[in-house]
């Protein structure tokens, strides 16, 4: 399993900040910044006017503490607003902001829930600041969050709620569902890369990032269905569902390997190969099987 | 000797030992009789070896039946293709007493010359997976003799083989062996290979279903360049590489001896970024071209 709530600090670690005054925050929150930054990592503070300048008297200048503005945080998608966050010696990095909180839309719940899950395996503390006065913001961090960030370091939150892992994914979340196949055996593998390389083509993606989505859900499919490194696909009740949103397309796999499969699917190597043909990729086992997703952006 | 003067198909080069290979009966059946027919229709003598049920009879046969085509129901009764059973060909190969090889290779000349002398103006050979088990070394080598036989007729006159493989009635040793014994030409589901001028052809998908298949017929090319050079593959017309045959390309590298290299000609755009990924050993070249 790699969903956020059972995620070990090698993974994300996304938690909610309850905390309404920006100068207590950056109190709160410059140690673990100087500790990201000391190991090597990368921090990025998105947060308004008034809060970058509580941080800012507080750190200084740093070479890898950056402030990038929330409305530009706000135009990236919630699975890609880590990019470019790898440190030296792959270090942790960090990201604190309130983009999330700011959209009181259902949509901010959403991308609460994308976080938790498309970046399950990212090595990233996505730390996420929400009003306690405030009843809403306070419900929704509580509910979205498997972790929250007290001055004792993180804990786990009792009260957070696993978005769900199985389809049927909410639209918002992952893109409209574009197209369901069954993949009953290996012979339909053909079929399958067929479906998504039309997809890619009509989202208009160049041929190298076509040929990388296809290579990616098939391979994908592979390991959802519980094949070893060179084997065929294992047949069984395996089904590709393929969602676009605006910035990415997402191929979600769906498989049944047989029950005692020994390998955990995210330490198979055929999981750390897909990964280097998508922009993230995720894999989780639950009673009904096991489901891989990958997810590239429409544009590098 | 009766010829069916309907139209004549492009029959390709007039001497070929391929292999074609399937994944069901019905898949090997719709290979074989267009085969058979395209044979038939271009003026050959077709030998056709198989399998009969219990009672032995041709006539219930598939290829005599729907399954089959006209022109190769009228040709069984004319003489144009003639079927023999397996049972009886083990039967007379062995009657020779110098062992089961040695008497195929002679009922194949037999064959041959009877119908070049018959005037026939080429000759076409098939057969049906044969359901051996290949169970040790002696067998494997004992089945690439038998095989080897059918290019030494086609270096000497106009003969097409097709070899039928249908891997639902045969092991995966038996499986393996036969693409690597056909490496040369192989027509399989979703992708081919033919050896052309010293460069080994490929075309189609190479995935994770066709994986071990491609293994097969890998380690065959390797194995017949042994004492040669490099091996060269021309992957201009595949379109697909997966992860598995990707690693089947490393690992055959890698048991390499030193200073043998796998050449690759015009491989998928993403086939180097994956090798890459698989730590490609020195002895895998590529050699781009440019794909559109």
């Amino acid at each position: 399993m790699t969903t956020g709530a059972d995620a070990t600090l090698d993974g994300l670690l996304h938690a909610a900040v309850l905390c309404g005054d920006p100068d207590e925050l950056a109190r709160r929150i410059a140690p673990e910044v100087r500790t990201t930054l000391g190991a090597g990592g990368t921090a990025e503070i998105v947060l308004d006017r008034r809060g970058v300048r509580a941080f800012r008297d507080l750190m200084g200048d740093h070479g890898r503490l950056r402030f990038p503005s929330p409305a530009t945080a706000a135009a990236t998608p919630p699975a890609r607003r880590v990019e470019g966050l790898a440190g030296e010696r792959d270090a942790r990095g960090l990201v604190l902001g309130r983009v999330c909180a700011d959209d009181r839309s259902p949509e901010g719940e959403l991308a609460e829930n994308a976080i938790t899950l498309l970046l399950a395996d990212e090595p990233v503390s996505v730390l996420c600041v929400y009003d306690p006065a405030d009843p809403d913001e306070l419900g929704r961090a509580l509910r979205t969050h498997p972790w929250l960030h007290s001055p004792d370091g993180p804990r786990r939150n009792p009260d957070f709620r696993p978005p769900a892992a199985s389809s049927p994914v909410p639209a918002g979340l992952f893109g409209s569902s574009v197209t369901t196949l069954p993949v009953p055996d290996g012979s339909a593998l053909s079929t399958l890369r067929g479906r998504v390389a039309a997809i890619a083509r009509d989202l208009g993606l160049d041929p190298e990032r076509a040929e990388a989505v296809v290579l990616a859900a098939h391979e994908a499919m592979l390991l959802a269905s519980g094949a070893d490194l060179v084997s065929d696909l294992r047949p069984g009740q395996n089904v590709l569902d393929v969602r676009v949103t605006p910035g990415a397309v997402v191929a979600e796999c769906r498989g049944t390997p047989p029950s005692g499969t020994p390998t955990p699917a995210v330490e198979d190597p055929r999981f750390a190969h897909l990964r280097r043909f998508c922009d993230r990729a995720t894999a989780h086992t639950d009673q009904d099987g096991r489901l891989v997703r990958v997810l590239t952006g429409t544009t590098p | 000797m009766s010829v069916d003067t309907g139209p004549r198909p492009d029959a390709g080069s007039a001497r070929a030992h391929e292999l074609q290979v399937a994944d069901t009966d019905h898949a090997q059946r719709v290979g074989a009789a267009a085969w058979v027919d395209r044979e038939l229709a271009f003026g050959a003598k077709v030998f056709y070896k198989g399998w009969l049920g219990d009672d032995a009879r041709v006539e219930k046969h598939w290829i005599a039946g729907p399954e089959g085509t006209r022109r190769t129901r009228e040709a069984l009764r004319s003489g144009q293709l003639e079927f023999l059973d397996f049972p009886t060909l083990i039967e007379r190969c062995a009657a020779g007493g110098d062992g089961l090889t040695a008497g195929l290779h002679r009922l194949q000349a037999d064959e041959l010359h009877r119908a070049l002398a018959e005037g026939w103006p080429s000759v076409a050979m098939t057969q049906e997976s044969s359901r051996r088990e290949l169970v040790d070394d002696a067998e494997v080598a004992e089945f690439a003799r038998q095989e080897g036989g059918y290019d030494s007729l086609v270096a000497e006159a106009p003969v097409r083989v097709l070899c039928q493989l249908n891997t639902s009635v045969e092991n995966e040793v038996h499986v393996f062996e036969s693409l690597g014994v056909h490496h040369r030409r192989i027509v399989d589901v979703g992708w081919d290979a033919a050896l052309d001028d010293g460069l080994w052809r490929l075309r189609g998908d190479l995935d994770a279903h066709v994986a071990r298949r491609f293994g097969g017929a890998l380690a065959g090319a390797l194995r017949e360049k042994a004492t040669g050079g490099d091996l060269h593959i021309d992957l201009a017309a595949v379109g697909f590489v997966d992860v598995a045959c990707a690693q089947l390309l490393v690992h055959a590298a890698r048991a390499e001896p030193e200073g043998r290299r796998i050449v690759l000609h015009d491989p998928p755009r993403l086939l180097s970024r994956l090798l890459d990924v698989l730590q490609r050993p020195a002895s895998i070249v590529v050699v781009d071209g440019e794909r559109p």
